[in-house]
C-alpha cells in the first residue's frame, strides 16, 4: 500500500511560488525595507574593500606589466623617432637637390652651348690649388678647355680629363684666367685668381670707368669662354699714383667651396 | 694574416685616407687652410714605423693622392714618399713624449711639402703664378694639421700598444 503524501509534498508547488512572490515583491519594495538595504550597504561594502584588497595585491604584477609593455612600446617609438628622423633629413635633402637643380636647369646657357649637369665628386686635396673633380669624363664627351659654370656664374674650366671624371680648376686658383668685359661701361679686362676668396681684374688703365658694385660678364673673347656669363662683383677699386692701371678686387658670384652641381658647357657643334 | 692579403688592406687603407682627404676634409677647412691627412699620417709612420714603412706608404699614399689632383702625375707620390723617408730616417733621434716634437716635425715637413711641390709646378709649368695667399694658406694647413698630428700620433701608439697587449693573466691553481 503507497504512503499517504504528507502536506508538504501537497503543496510545495505552492509554497515555493508564493516564497518566489515574497522575494520578488521584497525586492521590488526593497528601499521601503530597512534590513534588506542595510544588507545590501554591507554586501556592498564588502564587495568594495575585497576589490580593494585584490587590486592591492595584483597592484605590483599590473605594474610590473605596464612597465614591461611600456618599454616595448618606448623601443617601437624610439625606433620610429630614428626612422622618421633619417626620412626627415632625406626628404630635406631631396627637396634641396631638386631646388639646386632646379635652379641649374632653368638656367639658359649662352648661344650654341648645351648645359649637361655635373655632380662635385671630390676636391683637391691640397692647399695650393684650387679645384675639383667632376662625375663626367671623356665617356661623357667632356674634354680639357670646357668650361664649367653653375646658375650664379663661371666656376673654371676643365684640366684634365679621364674616363668618366673630369678635373676642374676654379676661376680662384691664380692660374685660371678668364676674359672679361664691366657690364655697365663695357671695359674690358682679365679676372685672375688669387688663391684666395677674391679674384682680381687686371690691365685695366686707371682713367677706365669701372665702379664698386659693377657686375662682370665674360667677354667671349680668347675663344674658351662663350660670351655674357656672370663672373664676379667689383668689391674694391683702388688707384694709385705710383701705377697706370688699376688695383680692382673681384668677388666671383659662386662658392667655390659649397659646390654640389655644375653645368658643363658643351658647344653645340660638337654633339 | 697572408702576406697578400695584408698588402690589400694597406692599399684599401691608403685609398680611404685619400678618400677622406677629398671628400671629408675640405668641409673642415678653416679660413681656407685644411689640415692634410696623408702627410699626417706619413710623418706619423715615420715616426713610429721608421724609414722602409714611411716611404711605402707615403708612395702609395701619393700615387692614390696624384689619381685625384690638379697636379702633374707623380708629384705626390714623389713628394710624400720622400718626406716619408726624411722623417723615418731620423725617427730614432726624434724624441716622441713631447707633443711638441711631432708637431714641430710635422710643421717643417709641411713647409719642406709646399716648397717641393710648388718648386715642381714650376719647374712642370714655367708660366705657374705664385700668390701670396697660397703660400698663407699652405702656412696655415702646415699650422692646422701641427696641432692634430700629436693625436693621430697617440692614435697609431695606442692601436700599436693595443696589437701587442699580453694576454690577461691566469689566476693561479689554489686546489
Amino acid at each position: 500500500m503507497a504512503a499517504k503524501p504528507s502536506l508538504w509534498q501537497k503543496s510545495r508547488l505552492v509554497v515555493l511560488a508564493g516564497a518566489l512572490i515574497a522575494v520578488v515583491i521584497l525586492v521590488f519594495q526593497a528601499e521601503r525595507v530597512p534590513v534588506v538595504n542595510g544588507f545590501r550597504d554591507g554586501v556592498r561594502l564588502l564587495a568594495k574593500g575585497g576589490g580593494a584588497a585584490w587590486s592591492g595585491v595584483t597592484y605590483p604584477f599590473r605594474l610590473v606589466q605596464q612597465v614591461v609593455v611600456m618599454h616595448e612600446e618606448g623601443a617601437y617609438v624610439r625606433k620610429e623617432l630614428q626612422r622618421l628622423r633619417q626620412e626627415n633629413i632625406d626628404v630635406h635633402e631631396t627637396l634641396r637637390a631638386y631646388q639646386r637643380l632646379e635652379k641649374l636647369l632653368a638656367f639658359q646657357p649662352p648661344v650654341g652651348y648645351r648645359g649637361v649637369p655635373a655632380s662635385v665628386v671630390a676636391y683637391e686635396p691640397t692647399n695650393f690649388v684650387g679645384g675639383c673633380m667632376i662625375d663626367r669624363g671623356a665617356k661623357d664627351g667632356v674634354f680639357p678647355a670646357m668650361v664649367v659654370m653653375t646658375a650664379d656664374g663661371v666656376v673654371g674650366r676643365v684640366l684634365a680629363v679621364s674616363g668618366g671624371t673630369s678635373r676642374v680648376a676654379f676661376l680662384s686658383d691664380p692660374n685660371c684666367r678668364v676674359s672679361v668685359l664691366v657690364e655697365r661701361s663695357r671695359v674690358m679686362g682679365i679676372v685672375a685668381g688669387t688663391g684666395g676668396r677674391e679674384c682680381e681684374m687686371l690691365y685695366v688703365s686707371a682713367d677706365e670707368d669701372v665702379q664698386e658694385g659693377d657686375r662682370l660678364l665674360t667677354s667671349g673673347q680668347g675663344g674658351v669662354y662663350p660670351k655674357g656669363l656672370l663672373v664676379g662683383r667689383v668689391s674694391k677699386v683702388e688707384r694709385s699714383s705710383s701705377s697706370i692701371m688699376l688695383l680692382i678686387r673681384v668677388e666671383p658670384f659662386v662658392k667655390f667651396s659649397r659646390l654640389e652641381e655644375v653645368l658643363l658647357a658643351f658647344p653645340l657643334r660638337n654633339l | 694574416m697572408k702576406p697578400w692579403l695584408w698588402r690589400g688592406v694597406k692599399w684599401a687603407a691608403a685609398i680611404l685616407l685619400v678618400v677622406c682627404q677629398v671628400t671629408i676634409v675640405p668641409s673642415w677647412s678653416l679660413f681656407g687652410c685644411k689640415p692634410d691627412l696623408p702627410l699626417m699620417v706619413v710623418v706619423v709612420i715615420g715616426l713610429t714605423a721608421g724609414l722602409r714603412g714611411a716611404a711605402w706608404w707615403g708612395g702609395v699614399i701619393g700615387l692614390c693622392l696624384d689619381g685625384v689632383s690638379l697636379a702633374p702625375f707623380g708629384v705626390h707620390t714623389v713628394l710624400l714618399a720622400g718626406a716619408g723617408a726624411v722623417v723615418g730616417s731620423a725617427h730614432l733621434q726624434v724624441n716622441k713624449q713631447y707633443l711638441m716634437v711631432p708637431a714641430l716635425v710635422f710643421f717643417v715637413a709641411s713647409l719642406a711639402y709646399m716648397a717641393g711641390y710648388l718648386f715642381l709646378e714650376v719647374l712642370i709649368y714655367p708660366n705657374f703664378t705664385l700668390k701670396a695667399n697660397v703660400l698663407g694658406r699652405g702656412v696655415g694647413g702646415a699650422v692646422y694639421g701641427a696641432a692634430l698630428v700629436p693625436w693621430v700620433l697617440k692614435g697609431f701608439q695606442w692601436m700599436e700598444g693595443w696589437g701587442k697587449r699580453p694576454p690577461p693573466r691566469r689566476r693561479a691553481w689554489s686546489g
